[in-house]
């Protein structure tokens, strides 16, 4: 009997990113129109595992999904040991981009989910010329959360007498929706148990304070140069419904999915669910 | 409701391990109904809020519909996890929040256990 090998691969790229060298991992599959992935915060490119191996999405996508330095099997750079790592919009982008032009990317579709769908908004407005379109998972332009107050001062996420790892998953395990399966919603849990210290509340320093988009400059985001379609779950109470169509009121010849059932981890936590929905975008953009 | 989520809590394994490890008292109130869940030497316990229960260290208040939909073996979107409530408006915390997030994976596994087919 021969065992089941995936058809994915996994690479190593070396990245020079605002002066800073960068060991970053990623993984790719098919052959077609590129499809780079970003995954949530405080996780990793295994998210979009299920897409990954998905025949029918590898039969017309190249599908590449990386982790974002600091994640997964990306290092941290030299001399992390002596900084608090912060995400903000400047190095996300740098690093996106970095990753688009090692790789010679030609005009890709970006996908992004929940910080990723906050980066395929940014790009979308400062860079749209360079993507065919962009997709948003659980997007929004920014929120206050009521939690914040409470949780401002204590950095949880991070201290000596907390465990982060399964503070990490404790706090996102309620964004997955109570219909996707044990499997899935175990897996996308452990991604968050196995976070690097700080990476999480890192990357929430750009989902919370410095991506903030609630600021005119949704715009200027000109879906004729970039089409831009958002996804949300009605179980996501992060980045509500409400909260994706806040950014559809700003930006015209957006589009709009509701997808019945999934949380804030729709590819992660029910990729089969999830792929109905995506499926079609995917065929629109690839005939577009 | 509370006995039965004490039980079914009792009899997890997983969740008697994680208690081996956690000394914590916190308060759960449902309408007008309030007890103190305590965690200690791998059990859970419930008891009355009152002058013979320990101080919480923290306490989660909803109404009483809030916390049987959160019940529900589906409940419905806002209602399904307890950071949910709270964002949605429909709960309350109070007291110290460190203590509830650096416990949070066991106090949403024992709250888990309100429902009969439970959830983490």
């Amino acid at each position: 009997m021969t065992a089941m090998i995936e058809a994915v691969t996994g690479h190593y790229v070396h990245l020079e990113i605002s002066g800073r060298s960068y060991r970053v991992y990623f993984e790719q599959a098919g052959e077609g129109i590129p499809l780079l992935c970003l995954h949530t915060a405080g996780a990793d490119s295994r998210q979009y595992r299920a897409i990954l191996n998905d025949p029918e999405i590898l039969s017309r996508y190249r599908v590449i999904a990386f982790d974002l330095p600091w994640h997964g099997r990306s290092s941290p750079p030299d001399g992390w040991q002596n900084e608090t790592y912060q995400l903000t919009t400047d190095s996300y982008m740098a690093t996106i981009l970095a990753f688009k032009e090692a790789l010679g990317l030609e005009r890709p579709v970006v996908m992004g989910c929940s910080i990723g769908g906050r980066a395929v908004l940014h790009l979308a407005i400062r860079h749209g010329k360079l993507f065919r379109a962009a997709i948003g998972l659980e997007s929004h332009a920014g929120y206050d959360p009521l939690m914040h107050p409470l949780i401002a001062d204590i950095g949880y996420l991070h201290r000596p007498d907390v465990n982060g790892q399964e503070a990490a998953a404790a706090t996102v395990s309620g964004l997955i929706s109570p219909l996707s399966p044990d499997p899935e919603r175990w897996e996308t849990l452990w991604h968050y148990m196995q976070g690097g210290p700080g990476a999480f509340p890192g990357d929430l320093y750009y989902y919370m304070v410095d991506g903030d988009l609630r600021n005119g400059l949704l715009s200027q985001l000109d879906t004729k140069i970039c089409p831009l379609f958002l996804l949300t779950g009605d179980y996501d109470y992060s980045a509500t419904v409400e909260r994706t169509q806040e950014v559809l009121r700003q930006v015209p010849g957006a589009q709009f999915r509701l997808m019945p059932g999934l949380g804030h981890f729709p590819m992660s936590e029910n990729p089969k669910l999830f792929m109905s929905y995506l499926r079609p975008v995917l065929e629109e953009i690839a005939e577009g | 409701m509370i006995d039965e989520m004490v039980d079914r809590a009792n009899a997890d394994p997983v969740i008697r391990r994680q208690a081996h490890f956690v000394r914590l008292a916190f308060g759960l109130e449902a309408g007008p109904a309030s007890w103190v869940i305590k965690i200690e030497n791998g059990t859970v316990a419930a008891m009355p809020a009152g002058d013979n229960a320990p101080v919480p260290e923290f306490t989660l208040s909803a109404d009483e519909a809030s916390w049987a939909d959160f019940a529900l073996p589906v409940p419905p979107p806002g209602t399904h996890d307890v950071l949910a409530l709270f964002e949605g408006g429909r709960l309350k915390i109070s007291g110290e929040a460190l203590p509830l997030m650096r416990n949070l994976m066991v106090v949403k596994a024992v709250l888990a256990k309100l429902r009969q087919k439970e959830r983490a």
